[in-house]
């Protein structure tokens, strides 16, 4: 493969936005030559008129993309709290896992029994218990961030080369030093591995918490605009839901290659999380 | 007698099974409403008296099957495609990263925005929304899977085939695809319970579609049957936990050399 060239992620941001352009031909044309309900079905044409072009229908092309904004900004909101809600816990958990042998004992078999409960499909069961609002919408995106994170961070913490603290612990340090000088550095690369899957899922379950209980966000004006026929507007819905989740991918894959640029073997030879 | 190490093990575990259920119970009381129903969160006893009821129902069964059958057709799916891109990265190797990017794009997108189309685009009834769901949520795994395998043959053991006058098909086939064994098995393992909640997933948004763990559990949502619903909650979970155990032991047993391997996962 080309990875040797040396702004290796260029490479690979350009490679990626050609999949999607790719598949995006794809789509026009199977809408094309399908012969379907042209009614029904519309393709990444029809979506780019929808949003920039024709104004013909009900609306502008601008109101129409100033009724998208404060929708994605809900979504991004039920994401990022569900984010930040999984992580935190997810990090005080895997610390509390590589601090204590009792606790690693204890959780790490339940918290691999966990993977195997559908646990976004149990979203009913979260939705008894914590009711509408957007605890549930942090709770279900939580859900989707702590497991990853949790056994990532937990693997990460334990990565530093018994060399290093060593060397911590010649040089006087104690348990906490270790903790912020060398574990939790030499665990970066593997939250971000975690990261890399947890945060595009954390949209996913939050339009799948919009979509089920909620009337705001991108996810309820999917299910409205189905149910009001507006299929321009239920496909342009699903291009910026979709596109949204690829750019919280892109973007997490940037800011972890800005952070650990210099600092790490290429992640390749270390985390791998996209497991197995 | 059992050992020290298996009680290290042990004690504790068993002590986290009791802590749980005892913080279950605690919040069941916290929940129960003041005419002594049960709320969000019924005690215990009454989720496994429950539970023992709904196992013996046939009824029950028909409705986890059928969404167990999505789920099987969607990982069928979801293998074939995987398999096809291994095949395609093993004749044209600068495509490994297409294919990893197409496995990204499948985990990416969100149930809630490509279900509403399938939905659209297949008649009433169907179940084709659960197939998808499952199919996207065993991609990326999959599709790692395969690609980690292929990469596992060392050059040494290539070398040692071409030294002995075996061409790229003899490779493919002696070494680079026995070698991708071990990942792809623990890739199959992990893709048969994310199959099964695709395949939940999916009865939410299905229209026309009345039987299936997912649609039981919206129905008693709706009637505000709390301890139904984590009949099913735990149902849907043996069921997932079964798929991931199966695939398990059918690893052991079609390659016994992999036992060893990523034991924990």
């Amino acid at each position: 493969m080309s990875a040797r060239i040396s702004p290796r992620w260029l490479v690979g941001a350009i490679s990626a936005v050609g999949t999607v352009l790719l598949l995006l031909v794809g789509w026009q044309l199977a809408v094309w030559l399908g012969g379907g309900s042209s009614y029904l079905i519309k393709g990444p044409v029809d979506v780019i008129g929808y949003l920039f072009t024709d104004g013909s229908g009900s609306g502008s092309p601008e109101s129409r993309r100033a009724a998208l904004l404060p929708m994605i900004g809900v979504t991004l909101a039920h994401a990022g709290i569900g984010l930040a809600l999984g992580g935190g816990l997810a990090l005080l958990g895997s610390i509390a896992i590589s601090l204590s042998r009792l606790a690693r004992t204890a959780v790490l078999p339940f918290a691999l029994a966990l993977q195997t409960v559908p646990l976004i499909a149990l979203a009913p069961v979260i939705y008894a218990i914590f009711g509408a609002g957007t605890l549930t919408a942090a709770v279900i995106a939580g859900i989707v961030t702590f497991f990853p994170l949790l056994m990532n961070v937990g693997t990460g913490l334990g990565s530093a080369s018994p060399e290093t603290v060593d060397l911590v612990h010649a040089l006087g340090g104690g348990r906490l030093q270790l903790l912020l000088r060398v574990q939790l550095p030499s665990a970066l690369p593997y939250v971000f591995a975690g990261l890399r899957i947890a945060a595009p899922a954390t949209i996913s379950a939050a339009t799948l918490y919009e979509f089920l209980f909620s009337f705001e966000g991108l996810g309820a004006q999917l299910l409205t605009s189905k149910s009001y026929s507006n299929y321009d507007l239920l496909w342009t819905l699903v291009v910026v839901t979709i596109l949204l989740a690829l750019c919280v991918y892109g973007v997490t894959t940037l800011v972890e290659r800005l952070v650990l640029a210099g600092r790490f073997p290429p992640t390749s030879t270390i985390a791998r999380t996209e497991r197995p | 007698m059992p050992t020290r190490r298996t009680l290290r093990v042990a004690v504790p575990s068993v002590l986290v099974v009791v802590a749980v259920i005892g913080l279950w119970q605690g919040l069941s009381v916290l929940f129960t409403r003041a005419n002594g129903s049960f709320g969000a969160v019924p005690p215990p006893l009454a989720v496994v008296e429950r539970l023992g009821r709904d196992i013996v129902a046939p009824g029950y069964w028909s409705g986890i099957a059928a969404t167990a059958g999505a789920a099987i057709t969607g990982y069928l799916i979801g293998i074939a495609i995987a398999v096809a891109l291994g095949i395609l990265v093993l004749m044209l190797p600068p495509l490994e990263g297409f294919a990893s990017q197409l496995a990204v794009v499948a985990a990416c997108v969100p149930a809630a925005a490509i279900s509403p189309i399938v939905v659209l685009l297949t008649p009433s009834g169907s179940r084709a929304v659960s197939v998808v769901l499952a199919v996207l949520a065993v991609e990326l795994p999959l599709v790692v899977g395969v690609l980690v395998g292929l990469r596992a043959a060392t050059p040494a053991q290539l070398d040692l085939v071409h030294a002995y006058g075996g061409g790229t098909w003899t490779a493919i086939r002696r070494v680079r695809v026995i070698s991708a064994i071990p990942a792809f098995l623990s890739a199959l393992r992990i893709g048969a319970p994310a199959a099964f909640l695709g395949a939940m997933t999916g009865e939410f948004f299905a229209v026309g579609v009345d039987t299936g763990a997912g649609r039981l559990l919206i129905s008693q949502q709706y009637s505000g049957d709390y301890p139904g619903m984590w009949a099913v909650a735990i149902l849907a979970t043996a069921v997932s936990a079964l798929g991931y155990g199966l695939i398990a032991i059918a690893a052991r047993w079609v390659a016994p050399w992999t036992t060893h391997l990523g034991g924990l996962r």
